[in-house]
């Protein structure tokens, strides 16, 4: 094929050109760490990065919104244990308020301390973080408790839980409102006529009305030696001079010792102890309580109440603050395993992203010098055959 | 003529020959850097022989019958089509990456980071609804997001108006071609009657065809007298008029109808009204600045879907919020903002990716960003803002012929086509649509087809610049010239020169013999 001077230096230019083209490019990955510094470079591969670089932003905010709701579950666990504390010393001082040696003036201290411990539940409750009262659901800007003129803690309206999103489409609510540590419930025993029923110490099912007093089946008072009988928190019946009585398996009064009671006729005192029960629920709160407890306490106030069914209520206030507790722990046990999770996730999709559009150093310093190599071939073979021509050797 | 005399003019001929040759030579010598340029070389022939009585024919000494270029005239129907198909992809080339460039993909300082940033910001403004600096980032991100949508849709329409630029000055390069295609048609028809070969001329008629090539697509065939049929692609009009009865015709671009048009003028320049024809070329510049006005509008579209995707779903949820209040408005040319109201009809209808810009009401107050179920529902409510922050993981119908975002949707018409109206915990949101996209997974989708459409075109380049380099190089060695081949016929015609003059010499010696030796 015929070969002009022109051909030779027309493919030495386009090919230079290609050597450069490459030079560039293996300067730019060099310069950047990144094997692409446009889509065009390497569509799939910026698309696959473009996506993950997403999940990445978005798994960041839900880190911070979970440190966030863990550090909120932290306050509440913290306050909630304060809260309990409190509820231990009123039980304290409500069973010593029992004893039969205190006077007056002792009851008055008691009642005073408790008083008192109602302020500091109502300054528990409206714990503040970062701005909000905890206990304040979408309320948090108010304060959720308040004590009133008459010493009683008020809740005021706290609206719902707070709500976050901790990864993609799970929304939990993190926040406990007032209310849920306040409110309880007496679980109420009752018979098919609707009588109050209580459980003796031998596991008799007895009709008592509202004074613990046993009643039959008209709702009569049952009375011996004079007085009712009475059923006492613990399933100890007595009389009213206070001599323990107890009931048989079918149903018929003795002393202790196991002499049968018979009433003035002289037979037997029979009493249904097997009777069919239905539990209902009825709403308490510990602002009530701590106004009757105090008020039980007072000068005609009374005192037996407070040992017994204030007592009562005072229990299922501190199992249900227990249940509380145990939900805030559990979240807390969920955040932190979602935590991890999300740290995980994290740095799987760093590697990822690492994996896809980094360089690899050792690989890309090779190929510049290879890329260089041939550019300084094609210099030097350039340099030897294009200069000469016939011209020079012709005389 | 036979005799001394005759040997003196077979000598005298051969020096004429050979000065010719010379002639040629440093003609091509000179020329060899030319573009365009085919070598020439004189056709050498025996001189017409005489007959002689007795010792028959004699020869007559050479002419120089034609000098004639060297030319592969199919070479050059390649390198016309490929050179067309290269402008082609050079101008798509060079469009497409000036768009990727207006994206600036993958960087943390483009739109795909902002977007993540303005979810964010409402993620964390659901955490802490009282507090004025999450709603103040919220706010400001949000003007960053829009602020960098308006600057894209702007550089885009730059991108669109350099193109109508573009269109319209290839306009007079191609009418200078055609005319001086014409003239110079005209000169070569002129001497070719003559009975000349007007090779120079021909070889710059080749060079502006080819320019005009890279243009649009045309179509070559020779006629009498060296004289060319000029086509453009897909129109059956000859644009080289031979006869003074032939019609003239010029391009001009219709900017209205963005449509090229060959018409008819008249002497003095001017067009003839009703002559127009429609033309679309597909090859050359022009029929790849053609192409492109749909590539870019496409582009300039579907930033604009994805802006109001962005903003009627943040708009929906927030103007349920109280008062009905738009979280993004419509931003005028004069700096008014507009469409604040989200129960208005017409909301969200003019709204696109150049004017979508922040209630200014927020950015005055950011109290008054609407973040709870309503405005009793407590100051801690993030219930709203969450919901717009989940925005993000909601997909909608964007690019439907029927139901997807068009760029008169208006709020309403985004909501019903949406399934606006699912309810939860007080706030009524979309419903996630299956076929539908997610704004992010829209925004990565645009990247990712300019990415591989620029990507295709930068290959194309290579392969059309290839090819070329190859037909290029095909027509060098065929009509190139070789100065080492010239040197040696520069040795050649030189020797046989002095090789006839030595002759003319010898001839003179020997007429000095007859002349003066002869008779005293």
């Amino acid at each position: 094929m015929r070969v002009t001077n022109r051909m030779l230096s027309n493919t030495f230019m386009s090919d230079m050109n290609l050597n450069l083209n490459n030079m560039k490019r293996k300067q730019e990955q060099l310069n950047t760490g990144k094997e692409f510094s446009r889509p065009s470079d390497n569509p799939f591969k910026a698309a696959r990065s473009m996506q993950m670089y997403g999940e990445i932003y978005a798994n960041e905010q839900y880190n911070t919104n979970i440190q966030h709701t863990v550090n909120w579950l932290d306050t509440t666990d913290s306050a909630l244990s304060h809260l309990g504390d409190s509820l231990s010393r009123i039980r304290e001082l409500m069973v010593s308020a029992g004893n039969g040696a205190y006077g007056e003036d002792e009851l008055k201290s008691i009642q005073d301390e408790i008083s008192e411990k109602v302020n500091e539940i109502s300054q528990i409750l409206n714990t503040s973080f970062d701005g909000k009262y905890i206990f304040g659901g979408t309320q948090g800007d108010k304060r959720p408790t308040s004590v009133d003129s008459d010493g009683k803690l008020i809740v005021g309206d706290t609206g719902d839980s707070l709500k976050v999103e901790i990864s993609s489409g799970v929304v939990i609510d993190y926040s406990i409102n007032a209310e849920e540590a306040v409110n309880f419930k007496n679980a109420v025993i009752k018979d098919d006529k609707g009588y109050l029923v209580k459980f003796d110490a031998n596991g008799n099912t007895l009709r008592v009305n509202e004074n613990s007093n046993l009643i039959d089946s008209t709702g009569a008072e049952i009375t011996y030696n004079g007085g009712p009988i009475s059923v006492d928190r613990n399933g100890n019946l007595e009389d009213k001079d206070g001599n323990p009585l107890k009931i048989k398996s079918d149903g018929t009064l003795t002393k202790v010792g196991g002499t049968v009671i018979n009433d003035a006729a002289g037979t037997p005192i029979k009493i249904e102890n097997k009777l069919t029960t239905s539990k209902e629920y009825s709403d308490d709160n510990l602002g009530s309580l701590l106004s009757d407890i105090i008020k039980d306490l007072g000068p005609g106030g009374d005192v037996s109440r407070v040992i017994n069914e204030d007592l009562g209520r005072l229990d299922n206030a501190i199992s249900n603050l227990l249940s509380v507790r145990s939900k805030v722990g559990t979240f807390q046990n969920r955040m932190e395993g979602v935590q991890n999770v999300n740290r995980d996730q994290n740095m799987n999709l760093k590697e990822i992203l690492s994996y896809n559009e980094d360089i690899d150093w050792v690989e890309k310093s090779m190929e510049l010098g290879m890329v260089q190599t041939v550019y300084m071939a094609s210099l030097q073979t350039a340099s030897k055959i294009l200069p000469p021509a016939l011209l020079d050797y012709v005389r | 003529m036979s005799g001394l005399f005759g040997t003196m003019q077979t000598a005298k001929l051969g020096m004429f020959a050979q000065q010719s040759a010379l002639n040629v030579t440093s003609h091509n010598i000179s020329n060899v850097n030319t573009p365009g340029y085919s070598r020439q070389h004189a056709t050498l022939a025996t001189a017409r022989p005489i007959t002689l009585a007795g010792p028959g024919q004699i020869g007559t000494g050479v002419n120089v019958v034609s000098i004639t270029r060297t030319r592969d005239t199919f070479l050059d129907y390649q390198i016309r089509r490929t050179s067309g198909e290269l402008a082609n992809a050079l101008a798509n080339e060079k469009y497409l990456s000036q768009i990727e460039g207006i994206y600036n993909e993958p960087s943390d300082t483009a739109l795909g980071k902002l977007l993540s940033e303005y979810y964010d910001a409402w993620q964390t403004l659901s955490l802490n609804p009282e507090k004025l600096e999450a709603r103040q980032v919220v706010v400001q991100t949000a003007k960053q997001l829009t602020d960098a949508m308006n600057q894209k849709y702007k550089q885009l329409e730059e991108t669109q108006n350099n193109l109508e630029t573009e269109k319209v000055q290839a306009v007079d390069d191609i009418n200078n071609l055609l005319d001086q295609i014409n003239d110079l048609n005209d000169q070569i028809k002129k001497v070719s009657l003559m009975g000349n070969n007007p090779n120079d001329l021909l070889d710059s008629r080749d060079l502006l065809l080819d320019e005009l090539s890279s243009k649009f697509g045309i179509d070559v065939t020779s006629t009498d007298l060296n004289g060319i049929k000029l086509n453009a692609e897909g129109l059956d009009i000859d644009l080289i008029h031979d006869k003074a009865s032939d019609p003239i015709y010029h391009v001009k671009y219709d900017e209205k109808t963005k449509k090229y048009k060959f018409v008819e003028i008249d002497e003095k320049g001017e067009e003839k009204p009703g002559t127009e024809k429609d033309f679309s070329p597909k090859n050359g510049t022009v029929g790849g600045l053609l192409e492109l006005d749909g590539k870019v509008q496409e582009n300039i579209d579907q930033l604009n879907k994805l802006a109001k995707t962005i903003a009627l779903s943040t708009n929906a949820i927030h103007s349920d919020g109280g008062d009905n209040r738009n979280f993004f408005a419509v931003k005028n040319p004069d700096g008014t903002i507009i469409d604040k109201d989200g129960s208005d009809l017409n909301s969200g209808k003019e709204l696109n990716a150049g004017n979508i810009t922040i209630n200014d009401d927020l950015l005055e107050d950011p109290m008054l960003v609407n973040t709870g179920v309503d405005s009793t529902s407590g100051a801690t409510d993030g219930k709203r803002a969450l919901a717009i922050a989940q925005l993000r993981n909601l997909a909608f119908i964007i690019d439907d012929e029927t139901d997807g975002v068009n760029n008169d949707t208006t709020l309403k018409e985004f909501k019903d086509k949406n399934g606006y109206g699912e309810i939860s915990e007080g706030i009524t949101t979309f419903k996630n649509n299956k076929n539908g996209a997610k704004t992010e997974g829209y925004y990565n989708g645009i990247i990712n087809k300019i990415g591989i459409e620029t990507q295709a075109a930068q290959r194309d380049v290579k392969n059309y610049q290839d090819t070329m380099m190859m037909h290029l190089g095909r027509r060098e060695s065929t009509s190139g010239v070789s100065m080492d081949e010239e040197t040696i016929n520069l040795i050649q015609f030189q020797r046989a020169y002095q090789a006839n003059a030595k002759m003319i010499t010898t001839v003179d010696e020997l007429l000095d013999v007859v002349v003066n030796g002869l008779k005293r």
